[in-house]
């Protein structure tokens, strides 16, 4: 026993390794303990933790290319709009926020009162000028915004309680347009290293703090709200985690109380699912420019027939959503046409139509975004690829990151690339009218890729159609005509969720990236 | 000694410098970073305007002097995902990931080196069958797959474990533990077969024939021998961390270590903070890889030998 010990102590190289095995895993875990905290021991019941696939990025609301988490996290909770969405029994309608009243001034002109005594969060009182200021800051040609703001021209303070917004097109719903644009304080774009990086807005929480890597940000309850105090909840903390099931095992876990971007099979496993009519539709834009393959009425009305828009919406959304049929906006958006079937899924017409043209092992290619759409998008574009390639022709499947989706696909016109024959986007209509799908696939310029005389003046006609009823009549008589001119496939409705705790209620919009955290509330939150 | 470290160095800067070229060779090779980092609605004109304000028109040549000399100062330039110093970005995560790494070298060296010399010790029996066999599933396990079921096991199962994110001991755990499976599946097979092979040397059945007991046998001649290949596969398995593994580990877990920034950095197209990353990814596993060879040196003198006669 002794000659073992004397052998044991002399092993200087083990003794070594030994050594430092046992130091590390102390230093480790004293370091560790020493720095972290308990993911439940500051869970309280009016916070609230929501988890998300993908970082911040900047913060900017005005001009730059803000992401859906940034929405999520900021809009209609820091900052806020002069009008405000609700949604009740399904029924969008819009109500003030920091204007009080709004009324059509003449055909592209809108006038807004502006609601009094209310101060930004850093103490600055709320006026026209900083109105005037954020949408002329939205306006400008170099701000990245959503498609729908587009129409926005600028904005002018008529006195200190009053601003008149103006827009390129006759628009009778420009106070819906309005319930998206932010307005921050005058000035506030002087420093851009702090606009990416914070936020100021008049709303009922406080930007408290965003950590370095982005990856998670806390708001909280502000006592200066010029509004009602009805927020149940006095934090809110976003989180990523980037992975699926990771994601929906910290709600299962109790870590997390909502998860978003979820696939729609992973939401089955959650304790509860939140839903709402997406206002989006999922196309496929049709490449129908001169000398391109689908540049003729046939071999477009093949491909509509082709896809299996059923199939899409069950196998691959699980349920979670409802076939376009036939057109590009969802039933609770002002154009769309009742009882417009589309083109029913009969794969055997198809075939023999796309036989027809000669065009049987032809290839075509297809461009699709890996990160923009999430799981499901990809699952969707491969799916519709099938259906199209089951009709003899070949299709060469491109997946792209959305950065390149974006420039490659979308403005592939516009960076004077030949654009992709078949392009999978959703096409959104948040002010829940036709106007941002008819301007960005029907009318001539840099993003549509059919040019039709008489689609494009069906859509100019509506666009520019100041009265309202009459408006609703011309846009859908443009979707009538883009559905028999085969101009797109649209396919799918998406239903847009977020899987949340059994004890979780709130409220989804039709833009996914629309969330009023003040309407949210978790288990007896009060 | 000083001689080998210094000429290792040498190349260590020429990797490092390879590195960086084939950086800039990839993102010239797809095109001018202006169109990516602008707007999409941005103008031809903005476009040309912010390209030739960052230098992106300028001749080729002038670029890359300009790329390097930056990153001999460790200056990648402004991170656009970040909004900060590409470095600043990298330099706070690195530690992160090596705290991950560290964790898991420890749990891969304990468990793999005991279950090695157990299944080496009792070899062909049913303990060394099942320690194979166990060892065979871990070695082959792809760590997306382990790191979830760890999470339903010891996060959502029997909730001891947070299920992602960074901060304190328990936050460490279940990413560790992931990331230590295949290792220590290849490691039980590594030490396993060091052994068998010592354990039949003269000098050990000598040592066996004078009565030397089992454990005194152990500790003084098997697992002297054994820790040069266990060296030898932890450099690999240290390589293969702080390239790849981290990567799949840090975005399952949440962890925000170099892994998930290079992840971000790819899918933004950060350029900056693309070139950051590697290249401090690349001089950490050089600065490994050298520390790892005098470390060699040290335990076994044939290696100093082999090489100063090579």
């Amino acid at each position: 026993m002794k000659g073992v010990t004397v052998s044991v102590i002399r092993n200087s190289h083990l003794r070594r390794l030994a050594a430092v095995i046992a130091v590390s895993a102390v230093v480790l875990s004293v370091a560790a303990c020493s720095s972290g905290t308990s993911p439940n021991a500051t869970k309280k019941r009016d916070t609230l933790t929501w988890a998300v696939a993908s970082p911040l990025g900047t913060l900017d609301l005005l001009t730059d290319q803000i992401d859906n988490t940034g929405r999520q996290l900021l809009l209609g909770n820091v900052v806020q709009t002069l009008t405000r969405q609700t949604m009740k029994n399904g029924k969008a309608n819009w109500v003030p926020s920091l204007a009080t009243a709004w009324k059509q001034v003449d055909a592209s002109t809108w006038e807004f009162t502006l609601r009094k005594g209310v101060k930004f969060q850093d103490g600055t009182a709320f006026g026209a000028d900083d109105v005037a200021y954020s949408i002329d800051q939205v306006a400008l040609a170099t701000s990245v915004k959503d498609s729908t703001l587009n129409v926005i021209t600028g904005a002018k303070a008529v006195n200190d309680n009053t601003v008149d917004v103006t827009f390129n097109v006759a628009e009778p719903f420009g106070y819906r347009v309005l319930s998206t644009v932010p307005i921050m304080p005058s000035g506030w774009e002087n420093d851009k290293a702090k606009t990416q990086s914070t936020a100021i807005g008049t709303g009922p929480y406080k930007l408290q703090s965003v950590s370095s890597g982005r990856d998670t940000a806390t708001l909280v309850k502000w006592s200066g709200y010029w509004g009602k105090d009805t927020t149940k909840l006095t934090k809110v903390v976003m989180r990523v985690i980037p992975d699926n099931g990771a994601r929906l095992a910290a709600l299962k876990s109790g870590e997390i109380d909502v998860a978003f971007n979820l696939s729609p099979e992973l939401n089955k496993a959650a304790p509860k699912v939140l839903t709402a009519e997406s206002t989006e539709v999922e196309i496929i834009r049709i490449n129908a420019l001169p000398g391109a393959v689908f540049s003729d009425l046939k071999a477009r009305q093949a491909i509509n027939y082709a896809v299996d828009d059923a199939s899409l919406v069950k196998d691959v959304r699980d349920g979670f959503g409802v076939a376009a049929h036939g057109q590009p906006v969802p039933a609770q958006v002002t154009g769309y046409v009742a009882g417009l079937k589309g083109y029913p899924f009969n794969l055997k017409k198809a075939t023999k139509m796309i036989s027809d043209e000669g065009l049987t092992g032809k290839t075509v290619s297809m461009m699709c975004a890996t990160d923009q759409y999430g799981a499901v998008g990809v699952d969707s574009c491969q799916a519709i690829a099938a259906d199209i390639q089951a009709t003899g022709l070949k299709v060469a499947l491109q997946l792209l990151p959305a950065a390149q989706w974006l420039q490659q696909g979308y403005l592939a016109k516009q960076n004077s690339l030949t654009p992709p024959d078949l392009f999978y986007i959703s096409a959104g209509s948040s002010t829940f009218d036709a106007g941002p799908v008819l301007t960005n696939y029907f009318i001539c310029g840099p993003k549509a890729t059919i040019c039709d005389p008489s689609l494009e003046a069906s859509a100019q006609k509506a666009l520019n159609e100041p009265n309202a009823a009459q408006k609703t009549k011309d846009f859908q008589a443009t979707i009538q005509l883009a559905s028999e001119k085969a101009a797109l496939i649209p396919t799918v409705n998406p239903q847009n969720f977020a899987a949340v705790r059994a004890d979780v209620d709130g409220t989804l919009y039709g833009d996914q990236t629309q969330l009023y955290w003040d309407e949210w509330s978790v288990g007896n939150s009060k | 000694m000083a001689k080998y470290i210094l000429k290792r160095l040498i190349s260590g800067l020429i990797t490092l410098f390879v590195v960086l070229v084939l950086v800039f060779v990839v993102f010239q090779a797809l095109g001018d970073p202006s169109s990516r980092i602008l707007p999409v609605n941005s103008t031809a004109e903005q476009i040309r305007a912010y390209s030739q304000a960052n230098g992106y028109s300028d001749p080729l040549l002038e670029r890359l002097g300009r790329y390097l000399s930056g990153a001999i100062r460790l200056d990648f330039g402004t991170s656009t995902v970040r909004n900060e110093p590409a470095i600043n970005a990298v330099l706070t995560a690195i530690p992160r990931s090596l705290l991950l790494a560290a964790a898991s070298i420890v749990a891969t060296v304990a468990i793999g080196v005991s279950l090695g010399v157990l299944a080496g010790l009792t070899r062909n029996r049913v303990v060394d069958k099942a320690v194979q066999f166990a060892g065979a599933i871990a070695a082959s396990v792809p760590e997306f797959w382990s790191g979830l079921i760890l999470i339903i096991l010891f996060a959502v199962m029997v909730p001891i474990f947070p299920t992602s994110g960074f901060g304190g001991f328990q936050f460490l755990v279940l990413p560790a533990a992931a990331m230590s499976i295949p290792p220590i599946g290849r490691l039980i097979f590594v030490v396993r077969e060091s052994i068998r092979s010592i354990a039949e040397q003269p000098f050990a059945l000598v040592a066996r024939s004078k009565g030397l007991s089992r454990a005194a046998f152990v500790n003084t001649h098997i697992l002297r021998a054994a820790l040069v290949p266990i060296i030898s596969i932890g450099a690999v398995e240290l390589t293969r961390m702080a390239i790849g593994g981290v990567v799949v580990i840090e975005n399952i877990f949440a962890w925000p270590g170099i892994g998930q920034l290079y992840v971000q950095a790819m899918q933004r197209y950060d350029v900056s903070l693309v070139s950051a990353t590697l290249f401090c990814a690349t001089a950490l596993v050089l600065a490994f890889n050298l520390i790892l060879d005098i470390v060699y040196t040290r335990l076994d003198p044939r290696i100093r030998l082999e090489r100063q006669h090579g």
